[in-house]
């Protein structure tokens, strides 16, 4: 769903964080306390939103390395 | 006269349905993709629940859902031209002035390579997205990676 999101995401980059983030943590927790066997709210809600965050600041992390990397490797092959 | 109406009777009748399965038939999605998105949306858990220990017959294969998925989400973001969008108001790349190339065409390159690498980049999210589910999750007993 994360996924079928990032154009949504991409068109509203202003509003885009706030919402995204409020969609993505509400659907995580969603996701988390329809499990049968689901622990306390509060652990569930802690875990949502520490993932959330986690995942997508290293995903982020990742791709600005790979696309700064070729972009570096452009800019030297332009000025050699 | 008579055999031949009982194998036209026997033929399975043209519909809508039927021509719209074919049609998702060709990407080998007969059944369960419309299904499995509409569940996953409104209740992600309990279809995850049913997908790993009830029943899959209908529900899609998940890889094949995300592979949809990529292929969708790509498609409409080059299509509409969403990264230009997005970086024109988010992203700033300085360039020094004795550089070959403009901010303009550095911000163009930047755009490009992230449009080839679009697909690629979703697929990416899922293991990360994967681990850290899993990391976070883990004291509650679930892996809903």
């Amino acid at each position: 769903m994360g996924i079928l999101l990032t154009p949504v995401a991409l068109y509203a980059p202003k509003v885009f964080p706030l919402v995204y983030m409020a969609l993505a943590i509400t659907y995580q927790i969603r996701y988390c306390v329809s499990f049968p066997e689901t622990s306390s709210r509060k652990r569930t809600v802690f875990a949502a939103i520490g993932s959330f965050f986690a995942a997508n600041f290293t995903y982020y992390f990742l791709v600005g390395v790979v696309v700064g990397i070729q972009v570096a490797a452009e800019i030297a092959a332009a000025n050699n | 006269m008579t055999d031949q109406t009982e194998e036209e009777s026997k033929l399975k009748r043209i519909t809508t349905r039927s021509i719209f399965e074919d049609l998702l038939d060709i990407l080998n999605l007969k059944r369960g993709a419309p299904y499995t998105l509409w569940q996953t949306l409104l209740n992600p858990g309990k279809t995850i629940y049913t997908y790993l220990r009830v029943d899959r017959s209908r529900l899609i294969n998940s890889f094949r859902l995300l592979v949809l998925i990529v292929t969708i989400s790509t498609f409409i973001t080059i299509k509409l031209n969403l990264t230009e969008i997005a970086f024109k108001d988010n992203v700033s790349i300085s360039v020094d002035g004795n550089e070959a190339l403009t901010q303009e065409e550095v911000m163009l390159k930047t755009k490009d390579i992230f449009n080839s690498y679009l697909s690629l980049f979703s697929f990416l999210l899922v293991p990360i997205l994967g681990v850290f589910t899993y990391w976070f999750f883990k004291r509650s007993g679930h892996n809903v990676a």
